[in-house]
């Protein structure tokens, strides 16, 4: 199968700021993740992925050829872009309509886009001005005019951006449900525990490179000179403490006595966590909560950004 | 010892008056103006190049009106001099100079204000104006500012006094120095202190294009979020409506029988502000103290002074088909007190207007 | 391409925006109204009294119905005393303001003859000095009355009016504004993204303003056409609409590529070139006058409308023949889009992030 997009070498410079700075990646099929907290350059490579900029060096490849100036390309893509803008005094099907239309859906664009509008739960609305639309249902038409056409690869810019709960959970369930139909579609955000809830592969992005990319466990794997952090909350932390020292690969601890917690740093967090059992149970110290406060990502991101 | 308190802290000592705040977002905007745009910096400076036009006059009249200077001596002043005002006015200007050269002054800035000054002062109110409100109603800034504790009017003080600031550079500021350099080259102090009428007119044509014009240009920008679009119909204001006057004046001229339409000075901004200008600097006294009749000058200095009489609204045609027509002094159509109504009529409704959008955006 | 030109003729006329091209149409039409109100037209139309007197005066007879003009005592309107005829030619306050021996004004109604001013009582002398308008005779010359052809007169208001001023300003509006409005709206990543060809969408931008500008152009246009000519000269009309579709055209091409060149500073840039060259210089007799969109329509129009222009006409204002004209016409368009639709395929055009 063809990568879904390659970048070798792709620097891109506005003047004397680099958005862009020595990129090499490549992406599979499939949903990912793009994240990266703002200023960190996922907008910059989402516009040279849909052919908005231009490389300063290196070369972009979205599913197989250059996207710059290739209409036939952009046919196969959608892009959700970040900004909530409209041509206001259109509703949203005319809106959707219309961009099916410059999309190349001829006379079934009109069906097309009511059932884009449908999908996105956007059939109450869809024929007042978008002048009047909530955050939400702004957000809902912004997706649908992206699906419309039905692309084999969706890029959405932050597609949570301001969005209640409800509304978020249900786009989070449609983006689910369309990477399960076989579409491959790049998330980009800054918001971390919304984006885990859509996939498990990621790009990690800062200062405009990429720190990494791949699975969350893949990517912890990779670091094992940073020790892994487990958190317990405990009747007696010291006690505890006293315990796991003595008989777990421990090197570190930090103890808070008065609320009852201790974290633990471990370089092998398997062995930590079979022998952990036993000891807790030998040292006869009631445990009210075992997290491993690092299988999160976040905490990658923490590390990763703190080494750079 | 006690731990400092460092959290929010209300302002306790004196607050400015309410025109310190007029000017702070006068300073700002005004900063900002001059940052964003190349072009406006520019235009600032070349703004003043008409003064070096303008200078040498004031020095041939200031060497002509000394009374110890021999009148025959000729020079390259006389020769200024004598080439822009028929003999008989320069005799005048030696004789009594305590009249007449006030009345020069005022000519030669009527002319300064209304060939040039006029026309940079439309074109800086294009770059600084329609931006200043648009922005900020695009951006929702608006409300910020008025959640401060601004008045609706202080604000759009403000703003006006950033408009008017860059006109008055364009005006004001080079007047000032023009009427400094006529006044260092005058005969004697009592000549020079004749002439304080003209710096008051000086000041007074300054104000007259600057606070209308801004005012008008506020009332766009505040129409409409896009400041493309409040440049651009400013601009189509003084175009249409030139060329409206232009249309009904000249067509005049076909019909034996119309009465040419006068209301059609209205129409045109750079009418309003010649004719307002010609008021203020009086012009047609002017010209009847350096001359006593018309056709006491001869050839080209009758050509010259009908144009300039013409300008003012201070001449009319008579007889003759477009290229031929004969010029001849008399008032032609309002008197300047109209077009200076007008002015102030549009500066009023702008600023109501103004004023009562900043109320309605604060009640929501 | 269609959607494009159906889209951009929404985003001009849908809603809101559809009063500023209203406004801005309407706008002519008064002025036309208000021309024919001041009765200024009057004058323009017609047959007149002198085109019968003046063949009369050149051959040397005044009709009977003349008698010597006294200027009537306490009468403040008309130039009372101060105008005097002499052999020299017409004093006015002893200044000399015309040299011919014939004159006729207000069609006849005064007329300098043989030395002296004589006055038809049939017709009225109008009550104030502004009506005294008059005509040029030359003596002994065999010179029509110098009154140009109203159809040629109406047509130069007509042609100033629309294509001259309210074609190329609409142009100047929306043309150079159409880049900056996605950008600053931020709509421009939609279009961008959308399988077009970026030639499309430049051409489809500049039909659509044209095609959304020349419907309501053409209704103003008919309506100050009729208000003018109470419905005569209907070649008049067909002329002036002609050269408007195609000023939209042209002016709207260059004022698109000024657009693209700068986005931000297109619209002022437009307005200086707009305002300089098309309505200054280009009304210079010069060679200057000829490097203008403005110089090629006028061509256009007076060869269209093949109009007897009056003797005192600059040729080098309008002189292109009708095929160089079209030509230049037709290069002035496809030119600037050319140039549009490459910078749109060569330059990054990127709207700025929120954060």
């Amino acid at each position: 199968m063809a990568a879904l997009l390659e970048l070798s070498g792709v620097t891109k410079l506005y003047g004397l700021v680099i958005g862009l700075n020595d990129v090499q990646l490549t992406l599979e099929p499939g949903v990912n993740g793009l994240l990266g907290p703002n200023g960190a350059g996922k907008s910059t490579l989402l516009k040279l992925l849909t052919g908005q900029l231009r490389p300063s060096e290196g070369r972009v490849r979205v599913l197989g050829e250059d996207p710059w100036n290739n209409p036939r390309l952009l046919a196969r893509l959608g892009l959700c872009p970040e900004q909530d803008a409209f041509y206001d005094q259109l509703s949203a099907l005319e809106f959707v309509t219309s961009l099916a239309r410059l999309s190349g859906l001829g006379s079934a664009a009109g069906e097309r886009a009511r059932a884009a509008l449908a999908r996105v739960g956007a059939s109450e609305f869809m024929h007042r001005p978008i002048a009047g639309y909530s955050k939400g249902m702004r957000q809902r038409t912004k997706l649908a005019q992206a699906i419309v056409h039905d692309p084999e690869f969706l890029i959405l810019d932050e597609p949570l951006t301001g969005t209640d709960p409800v509304c978020r959970r249900e786009i989070v369930d449609l983006v689910i449900e369309l990477g399960r139909q076989g579409k491959s579609i790049l998330v980009a955000s800054h918001v971390l525990h919304e984006v885990q809830a859509m996939t498990d592969r990621f790009v990690l992005m800062y200062g405009g490179r990429v720190l990494a990319s791949g699975r969350v466990g893949e990517i912890r794997a990779l670091m094992n000179h940073v020790p892994h952090r487990i958190r317990v909350r405990c009747a007696d932390a010291k006690v505890l403490a006293q315990a796991l020292l003595a008989h777990l690969p421990v090197d570190g601890l930090e103890i808070d006595a008065r609320r009852g917690e201790l974290v633990a740093l471990t370089r092998e967090p398997s062995a930590f966590f079979a022998g952990f059992p036993a000891v807790a149970l030998a040292s006869a110290v009631p445990i009210h909560e075992i997290e491993s406060a690092d299988d999160r990502l976040d905490a990658v991101f923490q590390y990763l950004m703190e080494s750079e | 010892m006690p731990i400092a308190e460092l959290g929010y802290r209300p302002w306790e000592g004196r607050r400015t008056g309410r025109l310190a705040r007029a000017w702070a977002i006068a300073r700002a905007e005004i900063g900002i103006a001059q940052q964003s745009s190349r072009l406006l910096r520019r235009f600032l400076l070349f703004a003043w190049l008409p003064i070096l036009y303008f200078c040498p006059f004031f020095l041939a009249f200031g060497a002509v009106a000394d009374p110890t200077r021999d009148p025959n001596a000729g020079g390259l002043l006389a020769q200024i001099a004598g080439s822009l005002l028929p003999p008989e006015s320069l005799a005048k200007l030696r004789a009594t100079p305590e009249t007449t050269l006030p009345a020069v002054w005022s000519l030669a800035f009527f002319l300064f204000f209304t060939y040039t000054q006029s026309l940079f002062s439309m074109v800086v109110v294009a770059i600084v104006g329609p931006p200043l409100i648009a922005k900020d109603l695009r951006s929702k800034a608006f409300l910020v500012y008025l959640s401060k504790p601004i008045a609706p009017w202080q604000y759009l003080l403000g703003k006006l006094a950033t408009v008017a600031f860059f006109v008055l550079a364009m005006t004001l500021f080079p007047g000032l120095f023009l009427y400094g350099v006529g006044v260092a080259l005058s005969p004697s102090l009592t000549t020079a202190a004749n002439t304080l009428p003209v710096l008051l007119q000086v000041v007074l044509a300054s104000l007259a294009i600057a606070l209308p014009t801004g005012l008008l240009v506020l009332l766009l920008s505040t129409w409409t979020k896009d400041r493309r679009l409040a440049t651009f119909t400013w601009v189509a204001l003084w175009v249409f409506g030139e060329f409206a006057f232009r249309v009904l004046d000249t067509s005049a001229r076909f019909a034996p029988d119309a009465e040419r339409p006068h209301w059609a000075g209205l129409l045109s901004m750079r009418e309003l502000t010649t004719r307002t200008a010609a008021g203020i600097f009086d012009v047609r006294g002017s010209l009847e103290r350096l001359l006593s009749s018309l056709s006491d000058s001869e050839g080209v200095f009758q050509e010259r002074i009908l144009q300039l009489a013409a300008g003012a609204g201070e001449a009319r045609l008579v007889g003759g088909q477009m290229d031929q027509a004969a010029l001849v002094l008399g008032r032609d159509g309002y008197p300047p007190a109209v077009f200076m109504g007008m002015l102030l009529l549009l500066s009023i409704a702008s600023a109501l207007v103004v004023l009562r959008r900043a109320h309605r955006q604060v009640r929501i | 391409m269609g959607e494009l030109i159906r889209l951009q003729i929404r985003q001009m006329l849908g809603g809101r925006r559809r009063w500023l091209v209203l406004l801005a149409l309407s706008l002519p039409v008064l002025l036309t109204l208000a021309l024919r109100l001041t009765g200024a037209l009057g004058g323009a139309e017609g047959q007149r009294n002198e085109d019968h007197l003046v063949p009369a005066l050149r051959s040397g007879v005044l009709p009977a119905q003349f008698v010597p003009f006294e200027w009537p005592a306490g009468n403040p309107g008309l130039l009372a005393g101060t105008v005097t005829p002499t052999p020299q030619g017409l004093l006015y306050e002893g200044r000399l303001v015309q040299t011919e021996q014939i004159v006729v004004w207000n069609d006849g109604a005064l007329v300098l003859f043989d030395g002296r001013l004589w006055r038809d009582p049939g017709l009225p002398l109008p009550g104030s000095e502004a009506g005294l308008r008059f005509f040029e005779v030359q003596r002994g010359e065999q010179r029509g009355s110098r009154r140009p052809p109203v159809d040629f007169l109406f047509g130069l208001y007509l042609y100033m009016l629309y294509p001259q001023v309210t074609c190329l300003l609409l142009a100047l509006l929306y043309g150079s504004s159409v880049l900056a409005n996605e950008l600053d709206g931020k709509t421009l990543p939609y279009l961008w993204t959308r399988p077009i060809r970026r030639a499309s969408f430049v051409i489809g931008k500049h039909l659509g303003i044209v095609v959304a500008l020349a419907v309501p152009t053409a209704a103003s246009l008919f309506a100050s056409w009729a208000v003018l000519t109470r419905f005569e000269h209907p070649g008049v009309l067909a002329t002036t609409l002609a050269v408007s579709l195609a000023a939209l055209l042209c002016y709207n091409a260059l004022f698109l590529l000024l657009g693209f060149v700068s986005p931000r500073r297109g619209m002022i840039l437009g307005l200086l070139y707009g305002i300089l060259f098309e309505l200054l210089l280009s009304f210079v007799p010069a060679v200057i006058n000829q490097v203008t969109v403005s110089y090629f329509l006028r061509s256009l129009y007076l060869r269209l409308a093949s109009f007897q222009l009056p003797e005192e006409f600059p040729e080098e204002l309008a002189g292109a023949p009708l095929p160089l004209a079209l030509l230049a016409l037709l290069l002035i368009l496809i030119v600037p889009l050319g140039a549009a639709v490459l910078l749109a395929t060569q330059r990054e055009y990127a709207v700025k992030d929120e954060a």
